[in-house]
C-alpha cells in the first residue's frame, strides 16, 4: 500500500519539478544543467524507493522505476533519461545488493534493466521528437516492457522452470499494465494540465522535445566527455566484477584460507596433545567455534565428504557445497553457487590425514568488500569528475560564457543600428579590455557619422539658400503696374527641392510669369533649376512668346544634360494691358483660374508638351486667353496636390478647388495665404514630402482712371494694322468725357494713324507684337494737356530725326516718306521722343 | 469707310465717306487702281470724308501721277475744312486740284 504512496508522491514532484523549470524563472538555467539535474533528481527518488519500502515480489507490480524514467525523459530531456538510468542502475548494482540486504541476484538483472530503459527512452524521445510525434502510447509500452522484461526475469530465477514463470508472469501481468498505463497517462495529464494553465498548449504539443545529445556549445561537451567516461568506467567495473572475481580469487584469497586451515589444524593438535583428547573431536569443536566469525565456516568431513562436525549453517546448500571439493584441486580456492537466486560462496579445502577441512564464505563478503571499495572510489571518482566538470563549466560559463553573450548581444544591437548601445562587459580584465576597445571604435564611428551628416547638412543649407535668394520675393512686385498684382509663397521640404516661380516683364506691358517644378532632390536639382530659371528668362526676354521660350530653353537644357534631370515648367505671358494670357505647359499641371463675376473657379485648359530637357527638338503650343477684370490665376505645384496627412490620403485637386471657391473674392496674398494654411492643417502630424510652391496673380483690368479733371488711360493692341482703330476709338471715347475740343479731335486720330502706322510698318513689321498707347488728359492744371504717348520694343528708332519733307515739291517730285510724322508735329504742340531700356517712346502734347 | 463707284467710259467718279487713313487707303486704292485703266477724268467727291492721313495723301498722289501720265485730269470735290487743312499743312493743295 505504502508502495502506491509513495509512488503518487514521486509523480507529483516530477510534475512540479516540471512546472519550476519550464514556467518560472528557473528555465533561463542552460538546459544540459537542467537534464543532469533532474536526473540526479530522480535517481536520488527512485532509490530512495528501494530502501522506503520492504521489496517483496508482489511489490514489483508497482515498481515505478521505469515510469520514472521515461517520463524524465520525455519531460527534460533524453540526456535526463539516459544519466537516470545509468545513476539508478550503478547504484543498485554495485551499492543496494552489497551493503543493504537486497536480493544479490537481482541486481544484475535490475541494474540492466534500469540503464537499458534509460538508453531506449532517451533514444525514443530522441526520434520522436524530431518527427513532433505523439509520445504517451510509446511510454506506456516501453515502460510495460521493461516490467514485464524484469518480472519474467525475476521469476525465472527464482522458480527456475518456465511453466511456474509463466503462470506468475501471467497473473502480475494485468496489474502491471493497469498500474503502469495509469500512472503514466496521471504524469501526462498532469503536465497537460500545467501546459494548458500556462499555454493552453494541446496535449500532443506538450510533449515536443527539441532536445539533443549534442549541441554545438562548450558546455554540451562536457556533458559528453563526463558520459563516456562514466559508461566506460561501469563497463570495465561491471565486467571485471563479474568476471574477474575467478582471477581475484584463485590468486589472493588461496594464500588466506591456506593459512587459516593450517592454523586451524596446528591448534587442534597442540590442544589434544595437551588435553589428551580425541584430535577429530578438537578439530570438529575449534571448527565449530571458529565457524560464524567474521563470516567464515569450517567444515570437517571425511575423504568421502560426510561431515564430522555440525555445521549446517548453509542450509539445504551444505550437502553440495561440501561435496564440490570433489571436483576441484585442494588447497585452490574456487567459487560455487549452487543456483543462481543462492549466494556465491568461496570454498577453499585441505586434506590432513584422513580428515578434510573445508573453508566456506560467501563471496560478496571477502571480494565484493574489495571491489565495493574500488567500485566506490571509482564513483568517487564519477563524482569528482562531476564536480570539477561543473567547476568549470560555471567559471566559463560566467567567465566567457555570460561575457561573450552580453558582447555579442550589445554588437547585434548596434549593428542593427543603435549606436547609442554600449557594450558592458567589466567584469574581468580581458573582458574590460574588449569592451573599452569596441566602445571607443563605435565612439569614433559616431563622430565621423555625425561629421558626415553635417557636412551634408551644411552642404544642403547653402543649396536651398542659393535656391531661395533666386526667387523674386518683394511683394508687391510692380507698385506701379496697378492692372496686376502677384503673390507667391515658397515652402521648401527638408530636403532641397526644386520648385521654383518667376516673373518679369520682356516688353514694357508683358509679363511673364513661370512656375516650375524640378525633378529630384539635393544639389543636382537646385544647380539644375538655376539653370533652368536663367534659360527662359533669357528665351523669355530673346523669343517674346510662350511656346518658342519653351522650346529654345527645352533645346537649351537638353545639351550637357548628363543628370538627365528634368523640369515640367508652366509659362504664361501676360499683356498687362489687354488682359490677353499666351499660355504653354511644358508637362505641368494646369493652373487654377477664379473667376469672381461668375463665381467660377475652372482649370486653365494650357496645352501641355513633355517636359524641359527630356529630348530636344520638342514642339510646344500657345494658347491664349483675355482676362476679364479681377479674374485670378493660381499657379502651384504637385507639392500641394500631393501632400499627404498621417493617413497617407492626398491633398488633391478637389481640395484646392475647394478653398479658391471659398475664397474667390479675396486678395491674392489672401488666397496664397488660406491654401497654404489648409494644406498644412491637412498635413498635420506628417512629414512634407514635396516644396509647396504657390503663385497667384490677378487682373485688375485696365485702369481708367476718372478723378477730379484728371484722365489716363492705357491701352495695348497687337501690331496689326487693323488695330489702331481700338486706340483711336478708346481714345476719342475718353476725349468724350472731357472737355477736348471738337476740331482738334481729329488731329488726334490723324496722329494714332500716323505713329501707329510708321510703328507698324518700320518699326515692328510684323502683326505679334505689342504696341502700348498711353493718353493722359489733365484738366487740372492751368492749362489743359492731353498727352498721348507710343510706346514700343522695336529698334530703336527716332523719327523726329528724319528731316522734314520739302511740300513744295510738284507730284512727280514728290517723295511720302516723313509725311506723317511732319503731319503730327504740325498738328500738335509737343512731340518728342525717348528711348529706355530697349523701349521706344514718342509722345504728343497738345494744349487747350 | 465706304464708297460710292461710278465709271463711265474714260471718267470715274467715286465718292468716299468715313475717313482714308492706314486701314481704308490700301481697300481704296485697290479699287481704283482695278478701274484706272483708260480713265483720263478722275473725280472724288470727299463730301462726307472726315479725315485722310499720310496713307491717303499718298493714294492721292500717285493718282495724281497717273493722271498726269495720261494727261488726264484728277479733281477732288467738297474737302472739309479739316481736310483742307491737311492739304495746305503738306502742300498737296498745290499738287492737286481741289474744288
Amino acid at each position: 500500500m505504502y508502495y502506491v504512496i509513495t509512488s503518487l508522491i514521486e509523480i507529483f514532484i516530477v510534475c512540479v519539478l516540471y512546472y519550476l523549470t519550464k514556467f518560472t524563472k528557473l528555465n533561463r538555467l542552460n538546459k544540459y544543467v537542467v537534464q543532469n539535474l533532474m536526473a540526479l533528481i530522480m535517481s536520488a527518488l527512485i532509490i530512495g524507493n528501494m530502501h522506503i519500502v520492504s521489496i517483496d515480489y508482489y511489490h514489483i507490480i508497482v515498481y515505478p522505476s521505469f515510469v520514472l524514467i521515461i517520463a524524465v525523459s520525455f519531460l527534460f530531456g533524453p540526456w535526463s533519461g539516459l544519466l537516470t538510468g545509468l545513476f539508478t542502475a550503478i547504484y543498485r548494482f554495485f551499492i543496494a545488493g552489497n551493503i543493504y540486504d537486497i536480493a544479490t541476484y537481482t541486481q544484475f538483472t535490475d541494474a540492466l534493466c534500469l540503464f537499458l530503459c534509460g538508453c531506449v527512452s532517451a533514444a525514443i524521445v530522441q526520434i520522436l521528437a524530431k518527427k513532433d510525434k505523439q509520445m504517451i502510447i510509446p511510454s506506456v509500452v516501453i515502460s510495460l516492457t521493461f516490467s514485464i522484461a524484469m518480472l519474467f526475469i525475476n521469476m525465472m530465477l527464482n522458480n527456475g522452470t518456465i511453466n511456474k514463470t509463466l503462470d506468475s508472469v501471467l497473473t502480475g501481468c494485468l496489474g502491471l499494465m493497469i498500474w503502469n498505463t495509469v500512472m503514466s497517462f496521471l504524469m501526462f495529464f498532469v503536465i497537460a494540465c500545467i501546459y494548458n494553465v500556462n499555454n493552453g498548449k494541446t496535449l500532443s504539443e506538450v510533449f515536443k522535445q527539441r532536445g539533443s545529445f549534442f549541441g554545438n556549445n562548450i558546455f554540451s561537451s562536457f556533458q559528453v566527455a563526463t558520459l563516456v567516461v562514466l559508461c566506460i568506467l561501469f563497463v570495465i567495473t561491471f565486467v571485471g566484477v563479474r568476471f574477474g572475481i575467478d582471477y581475484f580469487v584463485k590468486n589472493d584469497y588461496t594464500i588466506e584460507f591456506k593459512t587459516d586451515v593450517k592454523s586451524l589444524l596446528d591448534l587442534a593438535e597442540k590442544d589434544s596433545k595437551e588435553y589428551k583428547t580425541n584430535f577429530e573431536s578438537c578439530l570438529c569443536t575449534f571448527a565449530n567455534e571458529w565457524s560464524y566469525q567474521d563470516g567464515y565456516y569450517y567444515y570437517i568431513t571425511d575423504r568421502n565428504c560426510r561431515m564430522l562436525n555440525n555445521g549446517t549453517w548453509l542450509g539445504d546448500s551444505t550437502e553440495t557445497i561440501l561435496k564440490s571439493t570433489q571436483d576441484n584441486d585442494p588447497e585452490v580456492c574456487y567459487t560455487f553457487q549452487n543456483s543462481p537466486r543462492e549466494p556465491r560462496y568461496l570454498v577453499c579445502y585441505t586434506d590432513y590425514k584422513e580428515y578434510r577441512v573445508i573453508i566456506v564464505t560467501e563471496a560478496c563478503n571477502e571480494l565484493y568488500t574489495l571491489f565495493v571499495a574500488i567500485s566506490f572510489s571509482i564513483l568517487l571518482e564519477f563524482v569528482e569528475f562531476g564536480v570539477l566538470c561543473l567547476i568549470c563549466y560555471f567559471v566559463l560559463k560566467n567567465v566567457v560564457g555570460n561575457n561573450l553573450a552580453k558582447i555579442n548581444n550589445s554588437l547585434s544591437k548596434i549593428t542593427r543600428g543603435n549606436l547609442a548601445e554600449e557594450v558592458n562587459a567589466y567584469d574581468y580584465k580581458e573582458f574590460a579590455t574588449l569592451s573599452d576597445h569596441i566602445n571607443s571604435t563605435v565612439s569614433t564611428l559616431k563622430g565621423y557619422i555625425k561629421i558626415e551628416a553635417n557636412r551634408y547638412n551644411e552642404e544642403f543649407e547653402l543649396a536651398r539658400q542659393i535656391q531661395t535668394s533666386g526667387l523674386p520675393n518683394i511683394f508687391p512686385p510692380f507698385p506701379s503696374y496697378k492692372e496686376i498684382d502677384i503673390y507667391a509663397m515658397y515652402q521648401p521640404a527638408k530636403q532641397v527641392g526644386g520648385d521654383f516661380y518667376d516673373y518679369y516683364f520682356i516688353s514694357p506691358n508683358k509679363l511673364v510669369m513661370i512656375i516650375a517644378d524640378v525633378s529630384g532632390k539635393g544639389i543636382p536639382a537646385a544647380m539644375f533649376m538655376m539653370r533652368a530659371k536663367t534659360a527662359l528668362r533669357v528665351f523669355a526676354n530673346e523669343q517674346q512668346d510662350a511656346a518658342k521660350t519653351l522650346e529654345a530653353a527645352n533645346n537649351h537644357l537638353c545639351e550637357n544634360n548628363d543628370a538627365e534631370m528634368f523640369v515640367t515648367c508652366w509659362l504664361g505671358i501676360v499683356d498687362v494691358k489687354t488682359g490677353i494670357l499666351q499660355h504653354s505647359s511644358a508637362g505641368h499641371n494646369a493652373p487654377f483660374l477664379l473667376k469672381p463675376h461668375k463665381n467660377e473657379v475652372t482649370e486653365l485648359d494650357t496645352p501641355r508638351s513633355l517636359v524641359l530637357g527630356g529630348i530636344d527638338n520638342v514642339s510646344y503650343k500657345n494658347a491664349e486667353y483675355k482676362f476679364d477684370k479681377d479674374e485670378k490665376l493660381l499657379l502651384y505645384t504637385d507639392g500641394i496636390s500631393e501632400a499627404n496627412n498621417p493617413k497617407l490620403k492626398l491633398f488633391g485637386e478637389e481640395r484646392i478647388k475647394d478653398c479658391l471657391e471659398e475664397h474667390i473674392n479675396d486678395k491674392p496674398k489672401e488666397i496664397c495665404e488660406e491654401l497654404y494654411d489648409d494644406v498644412y492643417m491637412f498635413m498635420g502630424t506628417a512629414e512634407q514630402f514635396d516644396d509647396i510652391t504657390l503663385l497667384t496673380f490677378i487682373y485688375n483690368g485696365e485702369v481708367v482712371r476718372l478723378t477730379d479733371g484728371v484722365y489716363e488711360t492705357e491701352i495695348s493692341v497687337k501690331s496689326k494694322i487693323g488695330n489702331v482703330t481700338k486706340i483711336t476709338n478708346r481714345v476719342q471715347s475718353i476725349l468724350e468725357e472731357t472737355t477736348y475740343p471738337e476740331k482738334y479731335k481729329k488731329h488726334v486720330s490723324v496722329a494714332i494713324d500716323e505713329i501707329y502706322s510708321n510703328i507698324v510698318k518700320y518699326g515692328y513689321k510684323t502683326d505679334d507684337k505689342y504696341i502700348t498707347v498711353k493718353l493722359s488728359v489733365n484738366e487740372k492744371s492751368e492749362k489743359k494737356t492731353m498727352k498721348l504717348s507710343f510706346v514700343d520694343v522695336a529698334q530703336r528708332f527716332n523719327p523726329l530725326d528724319e528731316s522734314a519733307p520739302d511740300t513744295t515739291l510738284d507730284a512727280e517730285e514728290r517723295q511720302i516718306g516723313g509725311l506723317g510724322i511732319f503731319m503730327v508735329r504740325q498738328m500738335m504742340d509737343d512731340v518728342f521722343y525717348e528711348y529706355e531700356n530697349g523701349v521706344n517712346c514718342l509722345t504728343i502734347v497738345k494744349y487747350y | 469707310m465706304n464708297y460710292k463707284l461710278d465709271k463711265n467710259g474714260s471718267s470715274l467718279k467715286l465718292k468716299v465717306a468715313g475717313r482714308i487713313d492706314t486701314t481704308t487707303a490700301p481697300q481704296l486704292e485697290d479699287k481704283i487702281l482695278s478701274e484706272i485703266d483708260g480713265v483720263t477724268n478722275l473725280e472724288l467727291d470727299f463730301g462726307d470724308l472726315e479725315y485722310i492721313s499720310s496713307a491717303g495723301l499718298r493714294l492721292l498722289l500717285l493718282l495724281q501721277k497717273k493722271m498726269n501720265a495720261v494727261d488726264g485730269s484728277f479733281k477732288i470735290f467738297n474737302v472739309n475744312d479739316f481736310v483742307m487743312e491737311v492739304f495746305e499743312m503738306t502742300g498737296f493743295n498745290d499738287i492737286l486740284t481741289i474744288e
